[in-house]
């Protein structure tokens, strides 16, 4: 082997290789938790800014529980006067 | 697949899934390029993964008036390769792919000896002539191209190659001096 064959062997070499299996996947996991982060932070803001103090935000944690029961309450009333 | 600025445009648009044309095209190039800049063959798809990141991150930026998406992703990439290995010495050689070798044992080892050299020198070489010079030979991309990626004008990329291949032949001509 001459030096420019060697010089070219070694070249074709350096030009091959890809990415391991499972790359495109492993980029895209990447992208989908920084989505959720970059939501998450957007969120907080709007947050603290519309329940600035601690009982403004029991009252909402209240109100969602109260909400919640009260449609558990409705659908069970529902089933109940059908059956 | 759909032409790249119309792919770029949906993930503009909110589909973040589009993206994923786009890595799969470009996975193995930048991976390659990173790996046989860093000569580090463990930490170079992780440092892959980065170029894509910020690539996601920063798309709304990228004119294509100005360039194509893929000088724009290798300028993201060399930049992170380049700090990269400033950072640190590299651990590892570039693992080469396997290729049959339809000489006997003895030719084959010295040509793997011969290659390891070759990693050598080009690990030894001054960043801006490695980056350009891998850029070109293990890429081939046009020197224009490589000219908006490295930052510099045509005739200083032509420069840094000529010194990069004149600096590899010079390792090539010790290591034959070497082993006779």
């Amino acid at each position: 082997m001459n030096r420019q064959e060697v010089f070219d062997a070694w070249k074709a070499q350096k030009s091959q290789g890809d990415a391991g299996p499972g790359f495109t996947d492993r980029v895209m996991a990447g992208i989908r938790r920084r989505e959720a982060t970059r939501a998450a932070e957007n969120l907080a803001p709007l947050l603290r800014y519309r329940l600035p103090r601690p009982w403004a935000k029991a009252a909402v944690l209240i109100l969602g529980t109260l909400l919640g029961l009260a449609r558990v309450i409705a659908t069970l009333h529902l089933v109940l006067s059908a059956s | 697949m759909m032409e790249e600025q119309q792919v770029i445009q949906r993930v503009l648009d909110g589909d973040t899934e589009s993206f994923r044309l786009l890595v799969e095209r470009y996975a193995g190039p930048v991976t390659r390029m990173i790996r046989n800049v860093t000569g580090d063959s463990h930490a170079c798809e992780d440092l892959a993964q980065e170029v894509f990141l910020t690539a996601y991150v920063k798309l709304g930026t990228f004119d294509p008036g100005r360039s194509q998406f893929s000088t724009w992703l290798f300028t993201i990439a060399r930049n992170k390769a380049v700090n990269a290995a400033r950072r640190k010495k590299p651990r590892y050689m570039a693992d080469p792919p396997e290729r049959a070798d339809t000489s006997g044992p003895e030719a084959a080892a010295e040509r793997s000896e011969l290659f390891a050299a070759m990693d050598r020198a080009l690990l030894a070489l001054p960043l801006n002539q490695r980056t350009a010079f891998v850029l070109a030979e293990f890429e081939h991309l046009p020197y224009e191209k490589i000219a908006q990626i490295e930052g510099v004008r045509l005739g200083t990329v032509k420069s840094r190659i000529n010194r990069a291949r004149a600096g590899l032949a010079e390792a090539l001509r010790q290591f034959e001096g070497d082993i006779s």
